[in-house]
């Protein structure tokens, strides 16, 4: 009679081993209760671990995408353009807190009440119009007068939409301002834009006394703009033996385009 | 026995390593599968049954049914399949049992969480199979050279002492 296969020599060989095998997990798992086996399993494994991970970060570190040149010629570059944005954003933000601070300079020294306002768009510079985000709304008017940093005449409002107006520049050869000498009333004429950055005050009567560096101002005839704001100082005197008038050169003390912030003065009417 | 305390004591070394070095290493060499291409080489190179105990007893140790069910279609595939003890009957041998063990446990794991609620899926079971799908080819080759090399070493130490 053949005998079971449990009971075969194979089977007990089979039976010892596989008892063997999950006896000896058994005997570890009791053993790791014990506190120094516990200790010594957990230096094992933390040692291990401990290898593993150094190897990880070599590894890792050795085929990263951030590490290649590529990469790094990348981070470089756009750290360079950050620093420049920020380099030139820095510097914007520098001159308009100038221009804003002389402005409030302004202001304060003569009690000027006015609306400021920003440019937002310029116009060509065959035109010299300036667009600003101050409009009818905020009770800017057609004919305002527009200066810039301690008092300098920018323009005058050319037109006014309800959110924006029109600055027509001071070097405009469209623009005429009635003009006079700073001490010296008696001297008037009208400023006029002339082809590039220098402006020419005409129709200066032959007998009046003008030198050069001589500061012109508005005069204030004709009710547009209020009088003492500064347009510049005579470069030139061109006399003419003929004509009843001279002609001045006059260069203006700032360059209008390199300003953002304006500041606009009330119609003169509005001011009484 | 002593290929039971050898077996026992190789369970242990392995699961240490594979839990403490393999699981600190970067990406996905972190999922390889040491232990089971440890079971699958086991059961074809010393034996089906303790092959099988191996999966079982790492089947008791984790919450992954994959090891389970090799334990229960591994022997069948020796046996039918694989009969022979090459390279390529391992590797034939490891892809099919994984591939089924594999698909087994996701449609079973899938199932048992539609049906009652009980997730024994891993958060990305799909991306976790395939990509210890892809470790274990590397993993049985290289498991299989070196037990060869082991086996090699030992035969020649023998002979050399029946020699002498």
């Amino acid at each position: 009679m053949p005998r079971a296969w449990y009971n075969t020599d194979r089977a007990r060989a089979l039976a010892r081993r596989i008892g063997t095998f999950f006896g000896f997990l058994f005997a570890c798992w009791i053993l790791s209760f014990l506190p120094v086996v516990a200790l010594a399993f957990h230096t094992v494994q933390g040692s291990a671990y401990q290898a593993g991970a150094l190897i990880g970060r070599a590894s890792s570190r050795l085929f990263a995408q951030e590490d290649s040149l590529s990469a790094q010629l990348n981070t470089c570059a756009n750290r360079l353009n950050a620093a420049v944005t920020l380099s030139a954003n820095s510097e914007s933000n520098a001159r308009e807190v100038q221009e804003w601070r002389a402005l409030m300079g302004y202001q304060s020294r003569t009690s000027a009440r006015g609306v400021a306002a920003r440019v937002i768009a310029r116009d060509t510079p065959e035109e010299s119009m300036v667009t600003i985000d101050q409009g009818a709304n905020n009770g800017i008017q057609r004919g305002s007068a527009v200066v810039v940093g301690d008092g300098v005449l920018f323009g005058i409002i050319d037109s006014v939409s309800a959110n924006s107006a029109n600055v027509r520049l001071t070097e405009d050869p469209k623009s005429t301002i009635p003009a006079t000498i700073l001490g010296n009333q008696t001297t008037i004429g009208l400023v006029t834009g002339q082809e590039g950055a220098l402006l020419a005050m005409e129709y200066i009567p032959q007998d009046t006394q003008i030198t050069v560096n001589d500061i012109v101002v508005t005069s204030g005839l004709g009710g547009r703009l209020p009088q003492g704001i500064v347009i510049g100082t005579v470069t030139n005197i061109v006399p003419s033996l003929s004509a009843p008038f001279v002609t001045a050169s006059i260069s203006p003390v700032h360059d209008p385009r390199e300003w953002n912030a304006v500041f606009v003065l009330p119609y003169p009417e509005n001011l009484l | 026995m002593k290929t039971g305390i050898f077996l026992g004591l190789l369970f242990v070394v392995l699961l240490l390593v594979e839990q403490s070095f393999l699981h600190a290493l970067f990406g996905s060499i972190a999922s390889t599968p040491l232990m089971i291409i440890a079971g699958m080489i086991i059961m074809q190179r010393v034996g089906i049954e303790e092959g099988a105990a191996w999966c079982i007893a790492l089947a008791c140790l984790s919450t992954n049914i994959i090891p389970l069910i090799l334990a229960g279609i591994g022997p069948i595939l020796i046996l039918q399949i694989f009969t022979t003890r090459s390279i390529y009957a391992l590797l034939g041998f490891g892809i099919t049992s994984y591939v089924v063990s594999a698909g087994a446990s996701l449609i079973i794991g899938a199932a048992l969480s539609l049906l009652f609620g009980i997730h024994i899926l891993s958060a990305h079971p799909y991306i976790n199979v395939f990509t210890e799908f892809l470790l274990l080819i590397p993993g049985l080759f290289l498991g299989i050279l070196l037990v060869r090399s082991v086996e090699r070493s030992i035969f020649t130490r023998i002979a050399f002492r029946r020699s002498t």
